[in-house]
């Protein structure tokens, strides 16, 4: 084993970036959401259509869902994740991360939880598409994930 | 070690870092590209994956890395750890922000062990990713090479909440006094402990 080495580094990042001129730091986060709001009807669009691309090939009606295995629907989920605002359409990116965990376990386990999964589906749509929930009643559809997960924690963990 | 506030009062200077952007999905490497710009970045290089940011790194010299984790080929992991191990020059030190979309139970480690300055989850915030770089260029963290690890001093050490941050920790001792759980020490027992005694050396 070689010795532990432990030192110093100065990188030029701590030297420029107090060099004088510049921002404020308020105002460089203010002109980041300025920049941020050109992208949001092409993020909107790509949720709106993620969503409805799970919906079609994994929802409660699709034929054959069980043809392919949780990671494809992992990689949409993870898109929706990608380009949501945390600011509109809140408690999305909190459900697609519980979404996330539940399709994780899934492919742990090697099987579906389909009920799980299409509650999971069901909230996403309905954060994603219904712009008039008030903000209460979408933390009430994160809080009722949180309890899901937390039920099917428990059952698993249950000899 | 406490972290730097970030005032929205305080001034900083971005212009003339030069940073690179990874990310497999086109449209949140747009949003990363549009909040550094927003922050006032003036060179920034946008590469699609692991394998080109790699390329980059051999080419060019960089400030700051912020690269998403999950990618195809080589992620944004692998891709710390080579930066940390293999980058050629000042690269191997370059502050590496990870961005995580969601941290699989599997990739828990390997995000702890890479060796990235900090990890942040998305979606991403302007506020968030700034005061991480704000933390970069204000902390002193030394940075350490072992058979295992390479990478900023992952040990922070526990001084109380943040400054200017009310309260204590959940570790922190209770500062309330239960009953005493043996008996008090008596008079004789104290004069004891009080008395000078001589002691031959």
């Amino acid at each position: 084993m070689t010795a532990a080495r432990k030192f110093k580094v100065r990188n030029r990042l701590s030297a420029a970036m107090f060099d004088g001129g510049g921002k404020l730091v308020g105002q460089a986060i203010a002109d980041a959401q300025a920049e941020l709001s050109v992208l949001s009807p092409a993020r909107e669009a790509t949720i709106c259509e993620t969503v409805a691309a799970i919906s079609k090939t994994w929802g409660p009606g699709a034929a054959n869902r069980d043809a392919t295995g949780p990671m494809d629907l992992y990689v949409l989920v993870l898109t929706i994740i990608d380009v949501s605002d945390s600011s509109a359409l809140r408690g999305l990116p909190e459900a697609c991360n519980s979404f996330c965990d539940l399709l994780d376990h899934c492919t742990e386990v090697g099987a579906w939880d389909w009920p799980a999964v299409d509650v999971h589906i069901a909230t996403i749509q309905c954060l994603s598409i219904d712009t008039t929930l008030s903000e209460a009643d979408r933390m009430k559809l994160v809080s009722g994930l949180a309890r899901l997960m937390n039920h099917r924690n428990q059952a698993s963990e249950t000899p | 070690m406490a972290r730097a506030i970030m005032l929205p009062s305080a001034r900083i200077n971005l212009e003339k870092l030069v940073v690179l952007l990874v990310d497999d999905n086109p449209q949140s490497l747009d949003i990363l590209a549009q909040v550094v710009t927003g922050f006032g970045v003036r060179s920034i290089i946008r590469s699609p994956g692991g394998e080109d940011a790699r390329a980059q790194l051999t080419r060019d010299q960089y400030d700051l890395v912020i690269t998403d984790a999950q990618m195809p080929g080589l992620d944004g992991y692998a891709l710390t750890s080579w930066i940390r191990r293999e980058a050629p020059g000042q690269n191997r030190f370059v502050p590496v922000i990870l961005v995580t979309a969601h941290t699989r139970k599997t990739h828990v480690t390997r995000a702890r062990d890479c060796g990235a300055n900090y990890a942040i989850t998305k979606p991403i915030r302007p506020k968030t990713v700034l005061e991480r770089i704000y933390w970069i260029a204000k902390e002193d963290r030394m940075f350490i090479e072992v058979d295992t690890y390479a990478g900023p001093d992952r040990r922070f050490r526990r001084e109380g909440p943040p400054a200017g941050i009310d309260g204590r920790r959940a570790e922190d001792l209770s500062t309330q006094l239960g009953e005493a759980t043996s008996p008090n020490l008596s008079q004789d027992q104290i004069n004891a402990m009080m008395k000078p005694t001589k002691v031959a050396l």
